[in-house]
C-alpha cells in the first residue's frame, strides 16, 4: 500500500488525531483476553457507548460531509482512518451498515427533515437500524420481492416478511424496500421507506443458526403504518435508491477479515504442537499457509484498488467481481484449516475443558459455512461472473 | 512521488495504462502466432528484427537513468510491457536484458560501465543473467561456478544452465563464487575466449542455453560487485526477474483464457453451447479468478519493488508461488475446454501451454518461495487482540 499513496502533512495530522483519540478513549478493558461483556445486551450497550464516544470526536463517519456530522475526509484520510482503527483492532461499529449504506442514501435522497432528525442519531448510536431488503422468496433475485406497501394517502400500510435481518430485535428503525405498484415491471414498482420498529403489527422472530446462536431474524409485517413523509426518494423509485446503497463496495472490509483470519491461523499453527514440533514447521501445512498468504495479499490489492477506483468514480474491474467469490472460499478454507491444525482439540466448544481460544475455532468452522452461501451462493456467483464478465450463454 | 495522493496515483496509473496500450498495439501490428511458428527450430530461436524495433522504441533501456541514456521509467512500466510480451507470445529478451542492465549499472564508474550502459540502450546484442547451475539450490544466490584471481584478472571455471539468449548476448552477468567464498557478480563479454554455448531444446522453443566457462579470463574491472553488496544486488534482480516471469505468464494465460471462452460460446454439444453448462462455465470462472489473483500479486509486488518497500521480496515470492501453484495451470484448463481440437498441432492453444509451463519452470522450485512467505508470516508480530 505504501508504494501507492503519499500522505500529505494534513493527512499525517489527521492520523495523529485519530491515534491520540484511540490512546485516550479506547476502553481499558478492550484488547484483553475474552470480551468485556457477558450478555448480548451488555455487548450492545458497550458498542453503543463506543460509537457515541467516536461521534463526540466526529469520528463515526469520516467520509460523510461535514454538515452531516462527518469530516468530508479525502481518500487518503479514509485510508488512514481504516488503517488506524484496524491497527488497534477497535470494537465493532454497531451502526456500520447504517453509516456505510443507509446514511449515504438518506443524504442523497432524504428531505431536510429526514436528514436533520435521523443522521445525527445514526452517528451517536441513539438509533439502531436494520435493513429490510431480502425476503424468503427473493434472495438472489431481490427485485422479485413481494412485501406490499399499500398507499393510503397520508401513509402506507406494509404487509409481508423480510428475512436475514440483522439487529431487527434491537432496531429502532428499518430501512425498508416494499412493492408499491404490483402491476409495474418488477424493478419499477418498489419504494424505499423508513419504518418505525415500535409500530404495532411487527413480529421479530429470531432465526437460530447452525452455531446455535441467533444472528439474524425473520420479520413479519401486518399492516404496519409508515407515514408518507418517511418515503425516501420518489414513490416507485426505490430500486434506484437501493442500487446506490448496494453498490457500496465491501471488498475492503472482507479483506481485513481475511487478513485477521490468516493471523489467527498462523498463531494457532505456532502454538499447537505435534511430536513436540510447532505445527507451523510442517511443510505440508506451510504449503497451505503460503497459498493463503498469497491469496490474502491479492485480495488486499484488489480491495485497495476497488476502494481507490470506487472513490474516483471509475467502474470496478473484473478483479472486483471475482473478489467476493475468492474471499468467501478462502476465508472458509482457513477456518477449516484451523480445525485441522488443532486435531482432536478442534471441535471443543466454548466452556469445554481444554477448549482452545474459548472454542472460537469450532464456532467459526460452523459460522464460515455462511461465507459461501450468504450474499449469493458461490454457485450463483460463478454463474453471474461467467455470464456477465465472460459473456458466456445464460443457463436456461 | 510528490503532491496529493490522488494526483500522483492518477499520473502513475495513467502512464502505465498508456504504455501498456502502446505495447499491445505494437505487438498486434508486428507479431503474430504465424511468425512465432516460423521460428520453431530456427537457429536464433527469436526474431532479431522484432527485438531491434523494441530497442528503437527505447524499451531496452526502460529503467536506466536518463544520465545513462535510459528512459528512467519505474519497474511498473516494465511489468506492463512484459505482460504484453506474454500476450503476444513474443520471443524477445526484454525482461532478462533490462534486469541484467539493472545489475550492470551498479558497476563502479569506469569505461566498462559506460560500455555496459550503452549496450543496454543499444540493446541489439542483449545482456543476460547467468545464475542457475547443474546442481539446483533453493537459495539461488548460492552458486558454485568458481572465480579465481589470476595474474591477468579473474579466471572463471564452471557451467551455467538455463541462460536466456546467451547465444546472441553481448555480456553475460555471471554469479560466481570467489576464493574467499564470497559471491561475485561479473560482467563477462560473451565473445571471451573459452566460452562455449549449447542451445537447449525448450518446450516452447525459447532461446535458452547452457554456457560453459573453461578458464575464461575476465579483466579485474569486470567484477561489478562482491560480497554482501553482490548478494543484495542479485537478490533484487532475482525478485524483479521473478515478477516479470509471472507478469509474462499473466499475459499468456489471459489470451489462452480468452480463446477458451470464445470457443465455449460457439462450440455446441447436445444442442447447446458448451459454455452454458456449469461444468465448463465454472471451470472458466475459476481460471479467470486464478489470473486475477496473479495480476493482483504482480501489481502488489511491482508496487513494493518500485517503492523499495521492506516486504518486496516476500511480495515477489507470493507472485511466484501463485504462478507455480495456480497460474501455470490456466492454459492446461483452457486446453481441456477445447477437447480433441486442443490436442492438435494446428491449434494455437498448445503454444500458450508450452510458453506458460516453460516460464513457470524458470521460476524454479516452489520451496524457496514457500519458505520466504511462511518465514515472514512466522516472524510477523501480530496485534495482541486476536480472538
Amino acid at each position: 500500500m505504501d508504494g501507492q499513496v503519499e500522505f500529505t502533512e494534513e493527512d499525517e495530522a489527521f492520523r495523529a488525531e485519530v491515534r491520540t483519540f484511540l490512546d485516550k478513549n479506547l476502553p481499558k478493558d478492550w484488547n484483553k483476553e475474552g470480551k468485556p461483556w457477558n450478555t448480548s445486551e451488555e455487548r450492545v450497550a458497550y458498542l453503543r457507548a463506543w460509537l457515541s464516544k467516536l461521534d463526540e470526536a466526529r469520528l463515526s463517519a469520516v467520509s460523510w460531509p461535514v454538515e452531516y456530522g462527518g469530516r468530508g475526509a479525502t481518500l487518503a484520510q479514509q485510508i488512514i482512518y481504516s488503517q488506524e482503527m484496524s491497527r488497534r483492532s477497535t470494537p465493532d461499529i454497531i451502526n456500520r451498515g447504517a453509516i456505510l449504506q443507509i446514511g449515504p442514501a438518506l443524504i442523497q435522497w432524504g428531505s431536510d427533515e429526514i436528514k436533520s432528525f435521523f443522521l445525527p442519531r445514526i452517528l451517536n448510536a441513539e438509533h439502531i437500524w436494520c435493513q429490510g431488503f431480502s425476503e424468503p422468496g427473493a434472495g438472489s433475485d431481490l427485485a422479485g420481492m413481494s412485501t406490499r406497501a399499500v398507499d393510503m394517502g397520508d401513509h402506507f400500510l406494509v404487509t409481508g416478511s423480510k428475512v436475514w435481518t440483522s439487529r431487527a430485535e434491537l432496531a429502532d428503525y428499518c430501512f425498508l424496500l416494499a412493492r408499491t405498484d404490483p402491476k409495474a415491471p418488477k424493478h419499477q414498482g418498489i419504494t424505499a421507506m423508513i419504518l418505525d420498529m415500535q409500530e404495532p403489527g411487527i413480529t421479530v422472530s429470531p432465526l437460530k443458526q447452525i452455531s446455535g446462536l441467533s444472528g439474524f431474524n425473520q420479520v413479519f409485517f401486518d399492516e404496519v403504518r409508515v407515514p408518507r413523509d418517511r418515503v425516501i426518494g420518489e414513490v416507485n423509485n426505490g430500486w434506484a435508491v437501493a442500487s446506490n446503497t448496494l453498490r457500496y463496495e465491501r471488498a475492503g472490509t472482507a479483506t481485513s477479515r481475511a487478513e485477521r483470519r490468516l493471523e489467527i491461523l498462523t498463531k494457532l499453527a505456532q502454538s499447537t504442537k505435534l511430536d513436540g514440533q510447532r505445527r507451523i514447521d510442517d511443510p505440508v501445512l506451510r504449503e497451505k499457509l503460503a497459498r493463503y498468504s498469497s491469496i490474502v495479499q491479492a485480495l488486499g490489492e484488489i480491495g485497495w484498488r476497488s476502494i481507490v477506483s470506487g472513490l474516483k468514480g471509475i467502474p470496478p474491474g473484473p478483479e472486483t467481481s471475482v473478489a467476493k467469490l475468492i474471499w468467501s472460499e478462502i476465508d472458509q478454507s482457513m477456518s477449516d484449516c484451523g480445525m485441522e491444525i488443532l486435531g482432536p482439540y478442534g471441535p471443543l466448544q466454548s466452556g469445554s475443558p481444554h477448549a482452545v481460544k474459548g472454542g472460537t475455532p469450532a464456532a467459526s468452522y460452523l459460522i464460515m459455512r455462511a461465507a459461501t452461501i450468504g450474499g449469493g451462493t458461490s454457485e450463483i456467483q460463478r454463474n453471474i461472473i461467467g455470464e456477465r464478465l465472460l459473456g458466456l450463454p445464460k443457463d436456461q | 512521488m510528490t503532491g496529493s495522493a490522488q494526483t500522483s496515483l492518477d499520473d502513475q496509473l495513467e502512464r502505465i495504462s498508456i504504455i501498456q496500450h502502446v505495447a499491445r498495439e505494437f505487438f498486434a501490428g508486428e507479431w503474430s502466432n504465424e511468425r512465432f511458428r516460423m521460428l520453431i527450430d530456427s537457429s536464433e530461436g527469436y526474431d532479431t528484427d522484432l527485438w531491434r524495433q523494441i530497442c528503437k522504441l527505447g524499451w531496452s533501456a526502460l529503467m536506466l537513468p536518463e544520465n545513462d541514456g535510459g528512459a528512467e521509467c519505474t519497474f511498473r512500466e516494465l511489468v506492463a510491457i512484459v505482460e504484453e510480451v506474454g500476450r503476444a507470445l513474443a520471443p524477445v529478451p526484454l525482461a532478462g536484458h533490462v534486469v541484467a542492465g539493472e545489475i550492470a549499472r551498479q558497476a563502479p564508474p569506469s569505461a566498462l560501465r559506460d560500455e555496459l550502459c550503452s549496450t543496454v540502450t543499444d540493446g541489439v546484442a542483449p545482456l543476460t543473467i547467468a545464475v542457475l547451475e547443474a546442481d539446483l539450490t533453493s537459495d539461488r544466490t548460492d552458486v558454485a561456478l568458481a572465480a579465481l584471481a589470476g595474474s591477468k584478472g579473474w579466471v572463471l571455471q564452471g557451467e551455467k544452465r538455463f541462460v536466456g539468449y546467451a547465444r546472441s548476448a553481448s555480456f553475460l552477468i555471471v554469479a560466481a563464487r570467489l576464493e574467499d567464498g564470497e559471491l561475485g557478480l561479473f560482467a563477462v563479454p560473451a565473445n571471451s575466449a573459452r566460452i562455449s554455448c549449447k542451445p537447449l531444446k525448450m518446450l516452447d522453443w525459447s532461446a535458452i542455453d547452457s554456457v560453459t566457462f573453461d578458464d575464461v579470463i575476465v579483466p579485474a574491472t569486470n567484477l561489478v560487485a562482491r560480497g554482501a553488496r553482490a548478494r543484495d544486488i542479485l537478490r533484487e534482480a532475482l525478485s524483479q526477474a521473478d515478477v516479470l516471469l509471472v507478469a509474462e505468464m499473466c499475459g499468456v494465460a489471459d489470451v489462452a483464457l480468452d480463446l477458451a471462452v470464445d470457443y465455449a460460446k460457439i462450440r455446441e454439444t447436445y444442442g447447446k453451447p458448451i459454455g452454458q453448462y456449469q461444468a465448463v462455465k465454472h471451470r472458466l470462472v475459476n481460471l479467470r479468478a486464478d489470473i486475477e489473483i496473479a495480476k493482483a500479486l504482480v501489481r502488489a509486488a511491482s508496487n513494493s519493488i518500485t517503492g523499495n518497500a521492506n516486504d518486496r521480496h516476500v511480495a515477489a515470492a507470493q507472485a511466484a508461488y501463485w504462478a507455480i501453484d495456480a497460474l501455470k495451470k490456466v492454459p492446461e484448463g483452457c486446453l481441456q475446454v477445447f477437447g480433441g481440437i486442443g490436442f492438435t498441432w494446428e491449434h494455437d492453444i498448445h503454444l500458450y501451454l508450452r510458453r506458460c509451463a516453460t516460464l513457470a519452470s524458470q521460476l524454479g522450485d516452489r520451496t524457496e518461495y514457500r519458505e520466504m512467505i511462511v518465514g515472514a508470516l512466522d516472524k510477523a508480530r501480530f496485534s495482541s487482540n486476536v480472538a
